[in-house]
């Protein structure tokens, strides 16, 4: 029978005595985590908590191993190092850039006093658009805030709208608190 | 590569490479010598999905076989085999399933399959590896009967022409059986029983159908007892068996569903007489953990001393019979120490237990699981990771020190 | 016990990790919301590369008065995972997250000027 896995022919006599004795294996239970600590010793949970860290054989009694000399320099090797996870980006798109020219371009007529830009109508399916989207987003736990930062709109502002949809849809607002305390969202 | 983490942020990894992955298990069998221990895995997998293209066409009934392939075609237009559902790899925190693809192997080399076996097999220290399909351990919810059947005879050709005679005879198998049609179970044992690298057949244990006492399997039974094969049953989950519908989450169903199919067959088994039926049939359940077992013998000795009259066929207790079947060790339940003792005790694990990896799936095991176990001797030690399966599946030490070894624990023999 | 140069600390994007190994030991290092931490790369549960795994938020289950539940949501509290099994520990402690006593090993992390290093 072939073997493809050489290292088994290495000399056995190279290999220390295959049989550790049984308080060296008790030192690494590598797999095994007791409900209870009752029946060990300090040195046995001493030497447990040693071998899980070390990986040392259960044949070599841990506390054979020779003591670190603090100050012997040790070898220091960088064996991988593992990138941030990256946040999604979110590529632009014809849609948005669009979109952000026309809100650039009605925050220019704002800026001007001209609350009118838009007809009422117009008005009307813009947030209805824009509710819908940001809601489904939500909904699908894909949340952002919903406007850029906390001085994009005022407190005023936030609250006429808040109450406009609310009175648009019949709803009252311990309804909402009602609906948010259940809903998680 | 990215993977998915919480919130759709995304985590940059490497591809996978099994020998990377396991260099810790390396290191584990440097420290703990296991080249010198005959290590016998009797649970490992591979995921036959991937090799599809080569196994379906040995299918033999044509319009079968042309469905068959054709639901693979770009569109997914169907599955071959039932699926399970579940989330196994935990969304992305056991990396090696969303990465598999990504893992390189020699295109020039053995069947890859093969090449990534001996990866992990050499990292773990282990000498042999029984391979298993991963999707076909739910052939047996399969509604259409020839279907089960078709499959798995393509994947018994499959895998014992093209897969196994490339691994250099590390890895061997006990081939599945189509176990809704027994005539078709016989004439696979008759065709396969004698291939190298059979040592034995399977059955899956999720399926509904007939029971393992069913008049139609004694010939099944007997041909592999004739032909000095293992039988063992091999355990899996069923999220959507209606036992298992009320779990809300995938732990629930694991946990139970792994465990429930064994108790279910296992304990047919036993209280039919089969023990007496076929004494020198060795059985095997395979991957159900270990803590059903006292619970199973305790309940089935109480019934019996209050009901003999059930099972008249039996001559000891059912746990006796118990004890003379074979398990294998994993996902053992390394919680109370104690109750793993007593669990050991009451199974003779020395002469019963069989190490088993279950790699690559989540919930593997490495042989130092058993190796460092506190309570054990020597010998049950040795015996558990290799030696009764040496002799079980007649498999040879791989060098000098393993064979002395099994000497010196009275587990050696030559075949 | 003493302090070892492992890099630079400008290196260290937020949430970048590097896996060192210094004399014995193996030991995976964290640059966390600005804060370093150092734990032992190998995994209490069978010895995985404990700190190699994906890096993800913890998960809980809410609760309403009524004690009916909301379901499963993600918290703040960042965690890493065991590629292994899945054993999944607290970045900022080291804990298991749902059995404190199952603790990695911390190496304390010190920075001096640009330069960062593992007291092990």
């Amino acid at each position: 029978m072939s073997s493809p896995r050489t290292k088994k022919a290495a000399p056995k006599a190279a290999k220390p005595s295959t049989k550790a004795a049984k308080p060296a294996i008790k030192a690494s239970r590598a797999a095994s985590k007791p409900a209870s600590d009752e029946g060990m010793t300090g040195r046995d949970k001493a030497n447990f908590i040693k071998a899980m860290m070390e990986g040392i054989a259960p044949k070599d009694a841990s506390g054979k191993r020779p003591p670190i000399k603090v100050e012997a320099p040790k070898k220091v090797e960088i064996l991988r190092k593992i990138s941030a996870p990256t946040p999604v980006e979110r590529k632009s798109n014809p849609l948005s850039d669009e979109a952000l020219k026309f809100a650039a371009r009605l925050e220019e007529k704002f800026a001007n006093g001209d609350f009118e830009a838009l007809t009422p109508e117009a008005t009307q399916a813009l947030m209805t658009a824009i509710c819908k989207l940001y809601s489904a987003n939500a909904e699908a736990g894909n949340k952002f805030p919903v406007v850029k930062d906390r001085f994009s709109v005022t407190g005023t502002d936030a609250m006429i709208l808040c109450g406009a949809l609310l009175k648009a849809v019949d709803l009252q607002v311990f309804e909402l608190g009602m609906w948010q305390s259940w809903s998680g969202i | 590569m990215d993977l998915i983490a919480d919130r759709g942020r995304r985590v940059q990894v490497d591809e996978l490479n099994t020998s990377k992955l396991l260099a810790h298990a390396a290191k584990q069998t440097r420290d703990k010598g296991f080249d010198d221990v005959l290590i016998v895995d009797v649970d490992a997998h591979h995921y036959e999905n991937e090799s599809f293209g080569e196994i379906l066409p040995f299918m033999e009934n044509e319009v079968l076989k042309q469905l068959a392939i054709a639901s693979r075609a770009k569109g997914g237009r169907g599955n071959v085999a039932p699926s399970g559902f579940g989330y196994q790899d935990m969304g992305g925190r056991v990396t090696r399933y969303p990465l598999r693809s990504s893992e390189k192997t020699d295109a020039n080399g053995p069947h890859r399959d093969v090449q990534l076996g001996n990866r992990w097999m050499d990292a773990m220290g282990v000498d042999y590896s029984c391979l298993f399909p991963t999707g076909m351990l739910s052939i047996g919810l399969h509604p259409q009967k020839e279907m089960e059947v078709e499959l798995c005879w393509a994947y018994n050709r499959w895998v014992t022409e093209k897969a196994l005679p490339e691994s250099g005879g590390r890895l061997f198998t006990m081939l599945c059986l189509p176990f809704s049609d027994a005539d078709e179970c016989l004439r696979q044992v008759e065709t396969f029983g004698h291939r190298p690298g059979v040592r034995g057949f399977m059955v899956t244990t999720v399926r509904p159908k007939m029971g393992v006492q069913d008049n139609a399997y004694m010939k099944v039974y007997r041909a592999i007892e004739e032909r000095g094969l293992v039988l063992s049953f091999h355990s899996g989950p069923s999220w959507g068996d209606h036992t298992f519908q009320s779990c809300n989450r995938f732990l629930s169903a694991h946990a139970l569903g792994f465990s429930w199919y064994n108790i279910l067959h296992c304990t047919n088994w036993v209280v039919n007489g089969m023990g007496e039926r076929f004494p020198k049939l060795p059985v095997l359940w395979i991957e159900a953990g270990l803590s059903w077992i006292p619970f199973v013998m305790q309940r089935i000795d109480h019934e019996y001393m209050l009901r003999p009259s059930e099972c008249p066929l039996l001559k000891k207790k059912p746990s006796d019979y118990m004890r003379d079947m074979f398990y294998s060790v994993q996902p053992m339940e390394i919680q109370d120490m104690g109750a793993l003792e007593t669990t050991f005790r009451m199974m003779d694990a020395e002469n019963s237990l069989l190490y088993a990896s279950d790699y690559p799936h989540w919930d593997f095991d490495l042989p130092s699981t058993i190796w460092d176990l506190p309570f054990l001797t020597d010998k049950a030690r040795h015996n558990i990771l290799g030696g009764t399966a040496h002799r079980l599946f007649k498999l040879p030490p791989r060098n000098e020190a393993q064979k002395q070894n099994l000497i010196k624990y009275g587990n050696y023999q030559e075949f | 016990m003493a302090e070892q140069f492992i890099g630079k600390a400008s290196e260290f994007k937020d949430g970048d990790r590097q896996i060192v190994r210094i004399g014995e030991d193996e030991i995976g290092v964290f640059k966390h919301e600005g804060a370093f931490y150092a734990y032992s790369n190998f995994c209490l549960h069978q010895g995985g590369p404990a700190c190699e795994g994906l890096t993800i938020a913890n998960v809980e289950e809410r609760l309403r008065p009524d004690k009916t539940s909301m379901g499963l949501h993600f918290t703040d509290q960042m965690n890493f995972v065991c590629p292994w099994h899945g054993y999944e520990y607290d970045m900022k402690t080291g804990c298991h997250v749902k059995d404190k006593s199952v603790k990695l090993r911390k190496y304390d992390v010190v920075t001096k000027g640009n330069d960062v290093y593992v007291v092990a």
